[in-house]
């Protein structure tokens, strides 16, 4: 049955409302400068918008937003590598993103720039991470098995642990 | 620092997020965003749908009327079964679209499943429906026009190979580095199945 605009535009506001902070995430390890994020940000709520009707509610709506952003981010990223000046101009449109003073955080800023230089998939691993999701859960938004997951994870883990160390000693 | 003081400053962001989200402005540009896509994409198949059958249609009634041109009831022919090729196809591509799981190797598997029936809906329409209109309409000229032969099938040739050019062109620039983009992110994925097994 086709859905209603005004239900998707009800369940486009709760999510945007109450899982903002998760897009933020993968706007943020996806993304470089405020004219990215906004355009970012922007497609992962078009590429929200367009899933609502298929969500069926079978995984838990975070899971849902975190696996169509996570997907919007890389598809994003891919088109950026490819045409980084091809994207609709944010100057014409409203700002839809201001940093808040939070922002100023020096080890959050260093966890992101961390992140940013990881692939694609192992970026997506570490924000499902660092989020407390499950092998199980992060195995079935990436498609991957529970065992690789846990692989992976340890290998970021230390990564991570590492190069924190190393930053912090010198 | 051990993982789980790095967990501490991840959390850190959800006690107040890092930006301030203008929500009535970004519905309004998502709602109309979602409307132009849809819109363009509708139009486009749907279009091209409708002129085939269109011509399908008008040729041969055409031909029909002067009783002459038989070369007309070969192009009908042939738009009605390119219509009904892009109808089929159509059909096809979002059932397929229902098909694909939606995780992100799902989403992978049905991005070059779109690209690889792009790319070939590309090259058929080339051989299928260009090439035996355009020879079509060479021989209908060559048959009842008063044009210089030589001109004729010169302008035949010339519009085959710009529209030959033009599809690898678009296939080479736009499809193919799409594919292997996307198949670089499905090995990422199948590397980490890898380097276990």
């Amino acid at each position: 049955m086709r859905m209603e605009r005004t239900d998707q535009k009800r369940v486009l506001n709760e999510w945007l409302n109450e899982h903002k902070s998760l897009i933020f995430k993968v706007v943020l390890a996806y993304s470089n400068n405020s004219h990215d994020h906004e355009d970012l940000f922007q497609e992962i709520a078009l590429q929200l918008w367009k899933s609502i009707p298929k969500f069926r509610g079978k995984c838990a709506d975070t899971t849902w937003i975190y696996r169509v952003s996570l997907n919007s981010a890389m598809a994003w990223s891919r088109k950026e590598k490819k045409h980084p000046t091809d994207r609709r101009s944010i100057d014409s449109v409203e700002h839809l993103l201001k940093h808040t003073p939070k922002s100023q955080d020096e080890r959050l800023t260093w966890l992101y720039e961390r992140i940013a230089q990881l692939n694609e998939i192992d970026r997506s691993l570490t924000l499902l991470m660092l989020d407390g999701y499950s092998y199980r859960e992060m195995a079935e938004i990436l498609g991957i098995s529970e065992n690789n997951v846990g692989v992976k994870i340890n290998r970021i883990k230390k990564h991570l642990i590492t190069e924190r160390e190393r930053t912090t000693t010198r | 620092m051990n993982y789980e003081e790095l967990k501490c400053v991840w959390d850190s962001q959800n006690e107040e997020p890092v930006f301030a989200l203008n929500h009535q402005a970004l519905l309004k540009t998502v709602e109309r965003q979602a409307d132009s896509i849809a819109r363009y994409v509708k139009l486009f198949e749907i279009s091209m749908i409708l002129v085939a059958f269109a011509v399908a249609v008008i040729l041969p009634i055409d031909a029909w009327r002067e009783g002459d041109g038989s070369h007309q009831y070969f192009i009908g022919a042939i738009c009605l079964a390119a219509g009904v090729y892009a109808w089929l196809g159509r059909q096809n591509r979002r059932r397929r679209e229902i098909e694909f799981d939606e995780s992100i190797r799902g989403v992978i598997e049905k991005s070059l499943a779109q690209i690889e029936y792009h790319e070939k809906r590309q090259i058929m329409y080339l051989w299928l429906f260009h090439l035996p209109i355009l020879l079509a309409a060479g021989v209908g000229l060559t048959l009842y026009s008063n044009t210089r032969i030589p001109w004729i099938w010169g302008g035949v040739i010339v519009v085959c190979v710009v529209s030959y050019w033009g599809t690898q062109r678009d296939i080479k620039r736009n499809l193919r580095p799409q594919k292997r983009n996307l198949k670089v992110l499905r090995e990422k994925l199948g590397g980490i199945e890898s380097q276990i097994t």
